[in-house]
């Protein structure tokens, strides 16, 4: 049986492109990794929900992680370095993107990029006001006038 | 032209509500406060006890990781105050900001700091002698109902933690005998708001408590330094959800001459201070919760014999030190000391590092 290092497997994208990686890139994936052990990747493995643009950048972060990987829980120097990797690597996105990476990778189920993703939006509205997180997430404010001015009074130090 | 149109230049996908709620669950407490203006199904989100859970727990395991800004406070009492301060700003910034709590919480007293669990810190006052529970991040108090635990001849320590097992924060008294060693043990629950008397006898007979110390959380144990006739220095961990007690092994010091009492919560790991024949301060910590072989020697500093205990350590091994004069900054690389704050926190006790949650004391 060929390692995981040498076989390769065919990721293929909702707009048609394909990417070759290999089997533990693929496995960084939980999805990826469960359709691998229920050997049903025969041929090119279809990923319904996902572009070929993200694609790209889920299996750029995959490789790296792989690759990068701290050699043990002591192992401080390699998660940092990983770490700034990471902070680098989500500086290229803007927020549209980071929604979309953020759908995929709860789609193919990668919790490390999950939560990349989500602290990296956190970090983003932390100092936002009620109004532009509204404007940016799409949501509707459905409190009245004084509804609004009562909750902010309750709250009043956290708009200090 | 309609307002939309603006919108639409840019329109993000609609994300589903448990995503938006893995983002929410990212951000800091004061964030979250201001967001519950947002809309009602927002607010609601982060008025959930189950949010609230869950937001703590993410913040405790991120504790090994680095956060840009971390979300820690210490709390300490120092002469009849009760103040606090951040942990980022101790390790970073050159003049700390040190707030005074007494105002917003029952003015001067004796305050003792039992302990802290998932950013609520219970404390008990001399004058009324009850119990609080109070989260500062979101300055919410809340005073428990009353007992009688103080009696003349006995000597009541303390601690506080989180049952998983029942969902239900606890308080722990241990009354100890001063003539008969025997120990008698009584839990507070906050969810039937009641103090009783545990039924189990297996609290290990011949051991003493070392004299007024809280019991120090990890992992859903109580631990507290003790003495016993047969090994001299021991540990008495109580489960929280099992309700029993056992004895875990401390660590392999220089047997004789060896002065051990002060245990340590750091960053989620058992610490304990030995002081090695009147000379030397060791500090040790256990790594896997439990595991008698996995305590290793973190730090030496020789010709300290004074009352310490280490709180917080970063990632460059710069540790925070408690000290009655006030806390310090031990830096294991040079052996050099650092004095952030030790006007405004003199004669300090029990000083704990609190994760700043949403935690509500009067929702549990």
């Amino acid at each position: 049986m060929a390692s995981s290092s040498t076989n390769k497997f065919v990721l293929k994208s909702n707009d048609d492109v394909s990417f070759e990686v290999t089997e533990a890139v693929a496995r960084e994936f939980q999805v990826i990794a469960h359709i691998i052990d229920d050997d049903c990747a025969k041929k090119a493995i279809p990923l319904s929900n996902v572009t070929g643009e993200i694609l790209s950048k889920m299996i750029e972060y995959g490789k790296k992680h792989i690759e990068e990987a701290p050699v043990d829980e002591e192992d401080e120097e390699g998660k940092k370095k990983l770490q700034i990797w990471d902070e680098e690597f989500m500086k290229q996105f803007n927020m549209e993107i980071v929604f979309q990476l953020i759908l995929a990778s709860n789609y193919l189920n990668n919790k490390g990029l999950l939560d990349l993703t989500c602290c990296t939006v956190a970090d983003h509205i932390k100092d936002m006001t009620p109004d532009e997180v509204r404007t940016l997430f799409n949501v509707k404010n459905d409190y009245t006038t004084e509804e609004e001015e009562e909750i902010r009074k309750e709250n009043s130090w956290a708009f200090e | 032209m309609e307002e939309t149109t603006i919108e639409s230049f840019f329109s993000p996908p609609n994300l589903p509500i448990e995503m938006m709620e893995e983002i929410l669950l990212r951000l800091p407490v004061k964030s979250l406060t201001r967001f519950k203006c947002v809309c009602s199904s927002w607010r609601s989100l982060i008025s959930e006890t189950l949010f609230t859970l869950k937001h703590a727990l993410i913040l405790e395991v991120s504790k090994a990781t680095t956060c840009k800004k971390s979300p820690y406070g210490v709390i300490t009492t120092s002469r009849y105050h009760l103040k606090s301060c951040c942990v980022h700003s101790l390790y970073n910034e050159s003049t700390v900001n040190v707030l005074e709590h007494d105002g917003e919480l029952i003015g001067r007293d004796y305050y003792q700091v039992v302990g802290t669990c998932n950013g609520l810190i219970c404390f008990h006052v001399d004058y009324n002698k009850s119990f609080y529970l109070w989260n500062p991040t979101i300055k919410l108090l809340q005073r428990l109902s009353d007992s009688d635990l103080e009696t003349s001849d006995e000597v009541v320590t303390y601690g506080f933690g989180y049952d998983e097992s029942e969902d239900d924060y606890k308080v722990v008294a241990l009354l100890q005998q001063r003539q008969h060693l025997k120990t008698e043990t009584k839990i507070y629950s906050t969810r039937q708001k009641l103090w009783r008397r545990s039924n189990n006898t297996c609290f290990p007979s011949g051991v003493v408590l070392a004299k007024s110390r809280s019991g120090i959380y990890i992992k859903g144990t109580l631990n507290w330094a003790a003495t016993s006739s047969s090994s001299f220095s021991t540990i008495i961990s109580y489960d929280m959800s099992r309700d029993v007690f056992k004895e875990l092994p401390g660590p392999v010091c220089c047997t004789r001459g060896c002065f051990t009492s002060t245990l340590g919560d750091l960053r989620g790991c058992l610490s304990m201070v030995c002081y090695c024949k009147g000379a030397n301060a060791d500090v040790w910590v256990m790594n896997e919760f439990g595991d008698g072989e996995s305590w290793s020697k973190l730090l030496n500093i020789p010709g300290l014999t004074e009352f310490f205990r280490p709180l917080w350590i970063s990632n460059d091994s710069v540790v925070l030190l408690e000290f009655r004069s006030g806390l310090a900054l031990y830096n294991c690389g040079n052996g050099s000391f650092q004095y952030p704050i030790i006007d405004s926190l003199s004669s300090c006790r029990d000083a704990k590092v609190y994760v700043k949650t949403m935690v509500c004391p009067s929702d549990l």
